[in-house]
C-alpha cells in the first residue's frame, strides 16, 4: 500500500522542479551563510567566518556572489578604529530563501 | 560542528548567551533584590527609610534593569564582539511587544487578586515568584536549546516552592530566594565567561581578505 502511494507521489513530482532549485543558495557554504543571516538582523564577517568555518577568502567570495545576486547587503563600517563588515539578508534574499525551503520541502515530501 | 540548518539557527540564537554575561547581569539584579527584601525584614516598619525603600521599588528595579542592560552591551562590545564576532538580533515587533505586555499584565493581575482574596496565599509568594521566574527560564531554554537554562528553571521552581513550605516570613523567604538564585546565576555565568575567555581570543581585524 505504501509503495503504491510512493509511486503515485513520484509520478506527481515534476523532475524539472529539482533543477529549478536556486543553485546559488543550494551550495552548502552559501546555504550556511544564508541560514545564519535569516535568523538575525545582521552579523559581521568575523561571526560568519567562525560559524561557517570558511577561510576569509572563501567567505568573501561567497558573500560577493550573494551580494551580486541581490540577496545580501554588505555594509563596511568601523567599530572604533577596527574595520567592521556587516552582512544582512535583504527582502529579496528572504523571499529567495523561503522559496528555496518550500521547494525542498515539496521535493522531499514527494519522493 | 553540526551544519544542519536547524543546528545553525540554534547556535545563532545561543550566541547571545555564549559568554555568560546575561546570567551575570540577571544574577546581580537578583542579589540586589535579595538585599532589598532583606532590608525589608530588618528595618523597623513605619520608619522613613522603609517608606522610601517601598515607594522607590519600581524605580529601583527599572533603574537596575536599564543599568545592567547598558553594562552587558558595553562588556559585549569590549569582550565578546572582538573575539567571536558581532550579531545584531531582530527587535521584537509591536505585535510581539503588545502580546508580552498583555500576558504580563494578566499574570500580575491574577497574582494581585489571589493575594488580596486568599489570606494564606501571601505564604506562597516565594513559590509564585519561583514558578514565574522558572517559566521565563523555561521559555528561554526552549527557544535557544541550552541545558543550563532548563536546570536554572528547575532550580527556581524547586527553591520557590521549598521556601514557601518552610513557612518563613514572606519577605525573608523572598530575600533567601533572590540571594540563592542570584548566586547560582553568578556562578553559572562566571563559569561560562571563564570558559569563553579561555577558548576564544581577540581578533583585531575582521575585514574580508
Amino acid at each position: 500500500m505504501k509503495d503504491t502511494s510512493r509511486e503515485k507521489n513520484n509520478r506527481s513530482l515534476d523532475p524539472r522542479l529539482v533543477a529549478q532549485v536556486d543553485r546559488l543558495i543550494h551550495e552548502p557554504a552559501r546555504l550556511m551563510i544564508i541560514t545564519i543571516l535569516s535568523a538575525v538582523e545582521s552579523a559581521d564577517f568575523l561571526y560568519l567566518q567562525r560559524e561557517t568555518g570558511l577561510t576569509k577568502g572563501n567567505l568573501s567570495s561567497h558573500l560577493s556572489k550573494l551580494e551580486a545576486a541581490g540577496y545580501v547587503d554588505i555594509e563596511k563600517t568601523y567599530r572604533g578604529k577596527i574595520p567592521l563588515t556587516l552582512c544582512s539578508l535583504n527582502e529579496t534574499g528572504k523571499q529567495a530563501f523561503d522559496k528555496y525551503r518550500d521547494q525542498l520541502k515539496y521535493i522531499v515530501a514527494n519522493t | 560542528m553540526n551544519d544542519e540548518p536547524h543546528h545553525i539557527l540554534q547556535r545563532t540564537r545561543q550566541y547571545w548567551f555564549s559568554d555568560g554575561l546575561v546570567e551575570l547581569s540577571v544574577g546581580s539584579i537578583f542579589i540586589i533584590l535579595g538585599l532589598y527584601f532583606y532590608l525589608q525584614t530588618i528595618l523597623p516598619s513605619g520608619s522613613m527609610i522603609m517608606f522610601i525603600l517601598q515607594a522607590s521599588f519600581v524605580l529601583l528595579l527599572l533603574g537596575i534593569i536599564v543599568l545592567s542592560r547598558y553594562l552587558v552591551k558595553v562588556l559585549k562590545t569590549r569582550l565578546t564582539f572582538p573575539r567571536t564576532g558581532y550579531v545584531r538580533y531582530r527587535q521584537a515587533t509591536t505585535k510581539q511587544r503588545f502580546l508580552s505586555f498583555s500576558v504580563s499584565l494578566i499574570i500580575a493581575s491574577l497574582i494581585l487578586v489571589m493575594f488580596a482574596t486568599t489570606p494564606l496565599s501571601i505564604q506562597w509568594l516565594p513559590a509564585v515568584t519561583g514558578l514565574i521566574v522558572g517559566i521565563i527560564w523555561l521559555i528561554s531554554a526552549v527557544r535557544v536549546g541550552l541545558l543550563r537554562f532548563y536546570l536554572q528553571a528547575a532550580a527556581s521552581a524547586i527553591l520557590g516552592v521549598a521556601l514557601s513550605l518552610l513557612s518563613w516570613e514572606p519577605f525573608q523567604s523572598l530575600a533567601v530566594y533572590y540571594a540563592v538564585m542570584g548566586l547560582v546565576l553568578i556562578m553559572s555565568g562566571g563559569l561560562i565567561l571563564s570558559r569563553y575567555l579561555r577558548t576564544s581570543q581577540s581578533i583585531e581585524n575582521d575585514s574580508p581578505a
